[in-house]
């Protein structure tokens, strides 16, 4: 698969995924480019031992994690509350809130709900994160009756 | 609303930033590497002019004195040693591998934070020591050409020098550079602890 390929049809996923983790489009944005000059950069050693989604996801969430390294970024949560509105004023309600949420959980529960959210199979993530796949699966499906009791309690 | 269904399909209405266009991702990451090489050539001219520099030194001094010459050997050691280790040795050593799972990833950071952290402890004290010797050293002969006045005045500036270097800008900035790395190993370690608590 071709760089000018890959980054037509990842960029949006990969991007979600940044989104997912960091609640912040610009520093997501940052994110998305870094992990595709990673890609271009590793692409011709990429060895097809696991599909092309994967390979990318786990560069993309790798990097989602190197972000720990760059505490001098303003947390989107500590941003002067005008500021947040009107970078997120277009965004639809319930879409911010989800992503809201997601941002809230522990690290490497956002970047498994990211994944899942992304339809990346089980197994797959499972592969990406590094824990098997029956842990995965339960962590899915914990994260996700969290999700979902949040949302219960922000629409009533 | 609370199905997976409608978590899938809010996902998927975040708006897109615009992806940049191709050409500059690939040029930014040409960028990166042509300021890695320019980085890499610079250093390599320092160390090269320091080398000459200190040679040419010794050369000009006319250090008689095996001490001396020891002396300045020790001095460049020290300059060369610490150059290397955090310009150029660390990076290269420490490369992370951004293909491997998450999990594995992680302990990839924590080891390579560890290492950098003992490293700098012990390059730091490295340098330090090979410095003051090779300034103690080298200053013997100069010394004993001196009036002892002057001598003594000499040897007590630098001695002023290197302790004010010793005991309160070394600790002040391996004490800061500890606080770094202990900070983002706990941090590492947590996100880690998250992958292995028990279900």
């Amino acid at each position: 698969m071709a760089f000018e390929e890959i980054y037509k049809t990842y960029w949006s996923k990969v991007f979600r995924i940044c989104m997912g983790y960091v609640n912040d489009h610009d520093w997501a944005k940052d994110i998305a480019q870094e992990t595709f000059v990673t890609i271009w950069q590793q692409l011709p050693k990429f060895r097809n031992e696991s599909a092309i989604g994967t390979w990318i996801f786990r560069i993309a969430s790798n990097n989602c994690l190197r972000q720990i390294e760059r505490q001098n970024r303003m947390p989107r949560s500590e941003m002067p509350e005008q500021i947040a509105e009107i970078i997120t004023h277009d965004i639809e309600p319930a879409v911010q809130f989800l992503y809201k949420c997601i941002s809230e959980l522990s690290e490497t529960d956002r970047l498994i709900i990211s994944l899942e959210l992304e339809d990346v199979k089980q197994a797959e993530i499972a592969k990406i994160v590094g824990l098997n796949e029956s842990n995965t699966r339960v962590k899915i499906y914990r994260i996700k009756e969290r999700l979902a009791k949040k949302f219960e309690s922000y629409e009533h | 609303m609370s199905t997976e269904m409608d978590f899938k399909a809010l996902w998927n209405k975040q708006p897109i930033d615009a992806k940049p266009d191709i050409e500059q991702v690939v040029m930014k990451a040409e960028k990166l590497k042509r300021i890695f090489r320019l980085k890499l050539i610079l250093l390599n001219i320092v160390l090269l002019a320091t080398i000459v520099i200190t040679i040419y030194a010794n050369n000009i001094i006319a250090n008689e004195w095996l001490v001396s010459k020891i002396g300045a050997a020790l001095m460049l050691i020290a300059y060369i040693s610490y150059l290397v280790a955090y310009n150029q040795l660390i990076p290269i050593l420490f490369k992370t591998n951004p293909e491997i799972s998450n999990l594995e990833y992680l302990n990839q950071l924590i080891t390579i934070n560890r290492k950098s952290a003992f490293l700098d402890t012990v390059m730091t004290n490295i340098y330090f020591a090979l410095l003051s010797t090779g300034l103690a050293l080298f200053l013997i002969q100069p010394f004993t050409h001196m009036k002892i006045v002057n001598g003594i005045t000499l040897y007590a500036v630098t001695a002023l020098c290197m302790a004010f270097a010793l005991f309160y800008l070394k600790p002040i900035g391996m004490k800061k550079r500890k606080r770094h790395f202990d900070d983002l190993i706990t941090k590492l370690e947590a996100i880690n602890g998250q992958l292995r608590e028990e279900l």
